[in-house]
């Protein structure tokens, strides 16, 4: 792993991926669903079944060198390309390895809430929540495979840190895409940043003996 | 309590079959149907949405009951139209273009005609001489921007000059919300407001409407 070639790029397309409703439920507001409306309680155990059926998980994801220390004027270099994001540039103090990645649950669940968001929205909506949560799931299922990569090395696993959070501009995610190659995963994305399906995220995760390891997970850039 | 507060109950309820039944019994019952709108429909959303605000309710809650309205609603509308009631404002609304995310102005739309608005819902990616056109079809008095990234709240300060050109800025009221705007972002691109939510849109459009009368 890390020397640029598409044989780098791994794909992972989860099988097991379990997405548990208590957390869907506190997405949606509910620390507590001891007293939820009984036609709300129905809603979501029918929408968080079609919700298993809909996804199609994967992530796309490589691991580069730094090529250098992280500039202090915001740069952060991997192969041929330069990430700028001052806030990029403290996430990845004493890092070595970058993991580059991209993970979707795949366009059917937001098809699905699209065409249904006007008929039926209850539905429709707690479907969205159940995507929301399934794609921070999938940081999760990734996490795994990092520690898996990161401990023979003895590295920590730092912050995840993706474009359009903080100071790190949403079109960089193109940088980002040139690096992990070909057509990943069937996402797309638009010339402002965007991917298609919406139901993605995209973003870096510094590695290295002296990186700041994660004590919780970061937001996701897509919801 | 009389058809009225239990028609205003079962729309807070979130009793969706129920509110369309007791529409219908108001209106059996000889009820005008703007008073039916006035003082059962609008009041509970009224209600809801206070709940809401306070943390009381929830969004999917929020949505059964606009749900609930929506039923009333249906058997309303005509009656309204053949009354010549007006609505309590036009209003606009889309996610500006390049941007796809339309969940959350989807929310904004239910919400906004659960509280008596006429909306019409341009859906996302909607370019700046759709928003116009729009307004000046729909003769709208307010016209609400979404966007969720970035990089494309850029094209909410090209809709608002947009309508500049086309003359129609100075009798419509500009809205905006999403989740990278503020209230900041609307005072610095010359919008008349921005709502960090769907209850919280449905108050602003009031407001809005309100400053114009």
């Amino acid at each position: 792993m890390g020397s640029g070639t598409d044989a780098d790029v791994q794909v992972l397309r989860p099988t097991d991926l379990t997405i548990a409703p208590e957390r869907v439920w506190r997405r949606m507001g509910y620390a507590d669903t001891a007293n939820v409306p009984e036609v709300l309680a129905e809603s979501f155990d029918r929408a968080f079944r079609m919700g298993q059926d809909l996804m199609d998980p994967a992530i796309r994801w490589t691991v580069r060198p730094l090529r250098g220390a992280p500039d202090p004027d915001g740069s952060v270099h991997v192969d041929d390309v330069t990430f700028c994001s001052d806030e990029l540039v403290v996430r990845c103090q004493g890092a070595e390895e970058l993991v580059l990645f991209i993970a979707t649950i795949g366009p059917r669940l937001e098809e699905h809430v699209h065409s249904r968001i006007s008929s039926e929205p209850l539905p429709a909506v707690v479907l969205d929540y159940f995507g929301s949560e399934a794609v921070v799931g999938l940081t999760h299922y990734m996490r795994a495979e990092l520690d898996a990569y990161a401990q023979p090395k003895g590295y920590r696993v730092g912050w995840r840190f993706c474009p359009g959070y903080g100071d790190w501009d949403t079109r960089e995610q193109h940088k980002l895409f040139s690096l992990l190659g070909g057509e990943p995963i069937g996402v797309e994305l638009s010339p402002s940043g965007m991917m298609h399906p919406r139901k993605s995220y995209a973003g870096v995760v510094p590695l290295g003996p002296d990186v700041e390891e994660i004590s919780h997970y970061a937001r996701v850039s897509e919801h | 309590m009389g058809v009225l507060d239990d028609l205003k109950q079962s729309v807070i309820d979130m009793e969706v079959d129920k509110a369309t039944e007791l529409t219908q019994k108001a209106l059996d019952e000889g009820l005008d149907a703007e008073k039916v709108l006035n003082e059962a429909l609008v009041p509970a959303m009224d209600a809801v949405g206070d709940q809401y605000e306070k943390g009381e309710r929830y969004v999917p809650e929020m949505l059964l009951s606009a749900q609930a309205m929506k039923g009333g609603m249906q058997l309303l509308r005509p009656l309204l139209a053949e009354s010549g009631v007006e609505p309590k404002g036009r209003i606009v609304i889309g996610t500006v273009e390049g941007d796809l995310h339309d969940i959350g102005q989807n929310l904004v739309s239910m919400m906004l005609e659960g509280a008596g608005f006429e909306v019409t819902n341009l859906g996302a990616e909607t370019p700046a001489d759709e928003f116009v056109s729009s307004v000046k079809d729909n003769r709208a008095d307010i016209l609400g921007l979404s966007a969720l990234l970035t990089t494309t709240m850029t094209h909410m300060p090209e809709v608002i000059d947009a309508l500049k050109e086309d003359g129609v800025r100075e009798n419509l009221q500009v809205m905006i919300g999403g989740a990278p705007v503020s209230q900041d972002y609307a005072d610095e691109i010359g919008a008349d407001g921005y709502a960090s939510d769907a209850s919280s849109a449905v108050k602003l459009a009031e407001q809005l409407i309100g400053a114009r009368k």
